[in-house]
Order: structure tokens, then C-alpha cells, then sequence
């Protein structure tokens, strides 16, 4: 019969120990909106190429918790044991200068802009979904304003005011209007 | 010398420091964990040392002064004023910390639209070993 000893990396079967987890090198790499697991790949016999090759990457908004070992000044730069929990389960990294007290705020703060920039991403797609030609075409009312052609952004050609719709083709250049731009130009206009 | 102590740099806590060291003096704070070590002649502390960073977080804030992060000065022994005149702005310095990514992380990444790199880290990953 097996039983787990101390160490969740070992168990012992019939007297005898044998490690669970091999520990492989690399370089875990936060940007604005992943955590990545660059797993280091050597090759090459007479000259050995190194190379990197993703192996583990979360999205930001999906990290569940953070956790591991703390330091002082004697020892932050050796190796500390990290722990990151995503949606899918526990990630375990030895990691240089990653002490809790600092790995832990910089994730946090990563994760923490990166759900804003979601929330104004939402916010922006709730906008276009909503806002249409005939929306702009009353609100401009109210301020005033009777708009009956409008100039292309991108080639400034005249095209006439659609009556409804969220987009709208140039006839001349063939880009997309959006209804959601001409509302924040108008907008900054009656303000 | 306590009263010395009512106010330390970082975190300004009020609740209290532990002082410990019979040759080497330190002090933590109750609150926050931060850890001092302190060099004192004639019962005045003329040196500090930042030992180990406050609990909540502010070690990766920016020193205003500098421009370099908190963490980067732990373990330095400074002048007392130095400490005093502190000020943090409590923001990250990415700019600071991407610095430290390499051309072969950033080469080995297909970054997404406005995806930037922040930090990187050395070590290694454990990984479930199957049992023969």
C-alpha cells in the first residue's frame, strides 16, 4: 500500500520513495494581458542552441490566487517555491527574486489593469451594439444641431447621413463609419 | 528610544514595533511586517537598513526621488534622513521592471494586439512526473 509522506513531491510506495514532479527550466513571463511558461528548450551537439517554447499561458483575468515563500534582504535573489492558481488548477514555479512580497503585488497589479481594460473593452462593444444613426441623428436634434451629410474620417469625402444603422460604407473610399465615432466627435463638439 | 520609533518610514504605522538583536538591533513592525535593522550610536539611530519589504505591497511601489522601485534598495545600509524624506508614489514601475525581459523571451512570444511584456522571471516549473 502507498502512503503520501510530508513532501506533496514524494510518495512512497512498498518502502520505497519516488518523486512526482520533475522540475524543468525556463522563464515565466508576465505582460499586460498573460502569464506565460517559457519552457528552455538546448539543442545541438558540438554547439548547443538554445531556444524557448510556451508550454503554460493563463489569461491575466483567469488567475485565482497567488501564494509562497517570503524573504528578507539575505535571500530574495536565491530561488523561492511560487504558486499560481488559474481556472484550470495550481501551477508550481522556482522562481529568482520572486519573494512573495514582491511577485505577489506585481501580479495583482497586472491583474488589475487588465480587468479594467476589459470592463472599458465591454463598455465600448455595449456602445457600438446600441448606438445607431438614427440615435445620433435625435440627439444632435436636441442639441441643435441637423446634420444632413457627413465627411468620410479617412478620405473626407461628402456621403449623405444615414437614417439608420451602427455602420455605414463610404461610397468613395469603401471604409466603415461607425455611428459610435461620429457620436464621440458630435459629442465633444456640444460639450 | 521609542520615541523614535512612534513613525517609520514606508508605512507610517502607529501599532508598534518589536525590537529584537543583541549585537545587530532590528525592529518589525506589527502591522505591516516590514523589518528594520538599525545602526545606533549614542542611542541615536544614524543608519537604517530595509531587511524585509512591508506586507502590503508598496516594495514594488516607486521611489519618487529615484525612480527605481523599493525593492532595489533592500539590504542598503542609508542615512537616516534618506528614510525620512522618503516618498512613494505607490504606483508600479513597468517601465522599470520591463527592462528585465530578454530578447529571447520577447523572440519566443507571439504577443496579442497591444499585449505588452512587463517582467520575467528565471527558475523552473514542476511538472507531474508519470510513475513507471
Amino acid at each position: 500500500m502507498g502512503r503520501n509522506k510530508g513532501s506533496p513531491e514524494e510518495i512512497v510506495i512498498n518502502d520505497k520513495t519516488y518523486k512526482t514532479t520533475k522540475w524543468e527550466p525556463g522563464i515565466l513571463l508576465l505582460s499586460t494581458q498573460k502569464l506565460r511558461w517559457l519552457e528552455r528548450r538546448e539543442s545541438g551537439f558540438w554547439k548547443k542552441v538554445t531556444s524557448f517554447l510556451v508550454v503554460y499561458e493563463t489569461p491575466l483575468e483567469e488567475i485565482r490566487g497567488i501564494s509562497g515563500d517570503t524573504g528578507d534582504s539575505r535571500n530574495w535573489q536565491l530561488a523561492k517555491k511560487i504558486s499560481v492558481v488559474d481556472s484550470k488548477g495550481e501551477n508550481t514555479f522556482n522562481l529568482q527574486y520572486a519573494f512573495l512580497e514582491l511577485f505577489k503585488p506585481i501580479i495583482e497589479n497586472a491583474i488589475e489593469i487588465r480587468k479594467k481594460e476589459i470592463e472599458a473593452e465591454k463598455k465600448k462593444e455595449r456602445l457600438h451594439v446600441m448606438l445607431d444613426f438614427s440615435f445620433l441623428k435625435t440627439y444632435m436634434e436636441k442639441g441643435g444641431l441637423i446634420m444632413q451629410v457627413l465627411k468620410c474620417p479617412h478620405c473626407s469625402a461628402t456621403i449623405e447621413f444615414p437614417e439608420s444603422g451602427t455602420q455605414t460604407k463610404c461610397s468613395y473610399c469603401g471604409n466603415t463609419i461607425y455611428a459610435q465615432d461620429i457620436f464621440e466627435k458630435v459629442k465633444s463638439l456640444l460639450e | 528610544m521609542l520615541e523614535e520609533f512612534l513613525k517609520f518610514p514606508i508605512c507610517n504605522s502607529t501599532n508598534g514595533y518589536e525590537f529584537s538583536g543583541i549585537i545587530s538591533k532590528y525592529a518589525k513592525c506589527f502591522t505591516y511586517m516590514t523589518k528594520w535593522q538599525l545602526f545606533v550610536k549614542n542611542k541615536k539611530i544614524l543608519e537604517f537598513t530595509l531587511h524585509e519589504l512591508p506586507k502590503d505591497g508598496s516594495g514594488v511601489c516607486t521611489i519618487t526621488s529615484t525612480e527605481t522601485p523599493l525593492f532595489t534598495i533592500i539590504g542598503k545600509r542609508l542615512l537616516t534622513d534618506f528614510w525620512k524624506n522618503l516618498k512613494l508614489d505607490k504606483e508600479v514601475n513597468w517601465e522599470f521592471l520591463s527592462k528585465n525581459v530578454s530578447s529571447d523571451a520577447s523572440k519566443a512570444v507571439f504577443t496579442e494586439k497591444g499585449e505588452k511584456l512587463l517582467h520575467q522571471w528565471e527558475g523552473t516549473r514542476g511538472v507531474p512526473k508519470k510513475l513507471s
